[in-house]
């Protein structure tokens, strides 16, 4: 593992790696030294940390605040606007989704879905390409079936950085398995950075948003053993 | 040269922020984007980039707009704001430490903190690409013996700024002036600050890049 700034060069001869797959943070650039284009250097295009697998995958891993869509994300949205067809909804990045009225599951024509503006949604972004604006959707467009996705009513949400929202939709993440030993809570986990819980209780409620808080913060990169004593001293419910 | 400080800012409203100090020239900025751009500013094809230049004291006046303006340009550049099309990314820079007499052009070792720490906020924000790294350094001269000094010292009256060399560092090219501003004579001498100055800008580039080594907090 190494960290890079930009403008570093991640792989000088790419020619010699079969099949390359680059990911966020590198870029491939012509250089006037390289003889063929397939023989440009590959630069990095942001700071962080070099990852690879198996020496085919590359990417810069850095934590960031600002979302930027990517097909197949799921996210935490808010309502903005309703128009004819649809809703604008506010996903956190440089422009607003659009969600079709039909993307519900069971949505007709008749049978319309009543979402108020400020309601919360959980989504998929089913488009995101840089140069249109990102749809996105509340069922899965092979089963019909809203699959969790839909509107998120009461509850409360937060919001954190992107890479701890990540961290915590796999499970190797403790916080919030942890919690869960002490108490029940739904939650919805957005890439984009935000976070939607509901506890039967406020003090419950209170203890979540304290502990997301507190592990995109001084808790980051914390072992487990640590995770589950700041839960044991902070958290008596 | 003064000792450096930077700071990874933990600005809780902007995407990115950062603190960069020559000595007591200090400076703090806060980048935002990419975010909704107006009508009237968008490009179809590319980011919009906007600087804000504000001093210590009072509002902007025309040279912090001139400043600002100069930034944008060389930074526009920098940035791959082909990236993200038709959004904006904002910086805003504020100067800590006692600006020049209004109406007095931003020059010296001001100009070169304000650009560190741009490029110190773009860096922290991670969130638009770049094609490098630019740091600058300014040049003085010592007004007796007439050498050339690395990082005048505005409050030392045995020198004065004659200059300020900003560089454009990635590892597929040489490093490149993308920034100059200069008083002095040019000729030999003017080769000789602006190799004084890459060898200082390096100094810069190599602690920025320390920081981001030991600060891991900043990135997991």
């Amino acid at each position: 593992m190494s960290v890079v700034l930009p403008g570093d060069i991640v792989l000088a001869r790419p020619n010699a790696h079969s099949a390359l797959k680059l990911g966020p943070g590198l870029l491939q650039i012509s250089s006037p030294l390289s003889l063929s284009s397939g023989d440009d250097p590959i630069i990095a295009t942001r700071p962080g940390l070099l990852k690879n697998i198996g020496g085919k995958q590359w990417w810069v891993e850095r934590n960031l605040v600002r979302y930027t869509p990517s097909t197949g994300e799921s996210v935490v949205g808010i309502i903005t606007a309703k128009h004819s067809n649809g809703f604008r909804v506010d996903i956190g990045s440089a422009h607003q989704a659009s969600l079709d009225e039909l993307a519900f599951e069971s949505a007709t024509k008749r049978n319309r879905v009543n979402l108020k503006i400020g309601a919360l949604i959980y989504a998929r972004v089913c488009l995101a390409h840089r140069d249109m604006e990102p749809e996105i959707e509340c069922v899965d467009p092979t089963t019909h079936k809203s699959d969790g996705f839909g509107e998120l009513k009461s509850g409360f949400m937060v919001t954190c950085s992107l890479g701890l929202a990540r961290s915590l939709l796999s499970n190797s993440h403790p916080l919030l398995r942890f919690i869960g030993a002490r108490f029940p809570f739904e939650v919805a986990i957005g890439t984009n950075g935000r976070v939607w819980f509901k506890a039967s209780e406020v003090k419950q409620t209170a203890c979540l948003a304290r502990a997301i808080e507190w592990a995109d913060g001084e808790g980051e990169g914390l072992s487990e053993g640590a995770v589950r004593k700041w839960i044991e001293a902070n958290i008596d419910v | 040269m003064r000792p450096m400080s930077l700071q990874w800012a933990g600005l809780s409203r902007a995407d990115g922020g950062a603190r960069f100090a020559f000595g007591r020239t200090e400076a703090l900025a806060s980048v935002s984007g990419p975010i909704e751009v107006r009508l009237t500013s968008e490009y179809p094809s590319r980011a919009t980039l906007d600087v804000i230049v504000r001093p210590l004291v009072g509002v902007p006046g025309t040279c912090e707009k001139l400043f600002g303006k100069r930034l944008q340009q060389v930074f526009e550049q920098v940035l791959l704001l082909n990236q993200h099309p038709r959004t904006l990314v904002q910086v805003v820079l504020q100067s800590l430490s006692s600006s020049p007499p209004p109406g007095s052009a931003i020059t010296g070792s001001v100009a070169a903190t304000l650009i560190n720490v741009t490029s110190l906020a773009l860096l922290h924000a991670a969130s638009i690409p770049m094609r490098g790294v630019v740091c600058a350094v300014a040049v003085g001269k010592e007004r007796i013996t007439g050498n050339l000094v690395l990082d005048p010292d505005p409050l030392r009256m045995d020198q004065e700024s004659i200059g300020c060399f900003g560089f454009l560092f990635s590892e597929s090219n040489e490093p490149q002036a993308v920034w100059t501003d200069w008083t002095g004579r040019f000729g030999q001498e003017y080769h000789n600050a602006l190799n004084l100055s890459r060898s200082g800008a390096l100094l810069v580039v190599e602690s920025l890049r320390r920081s981001l080594q030991t600060d891991s907090m900043d990135i997991s």
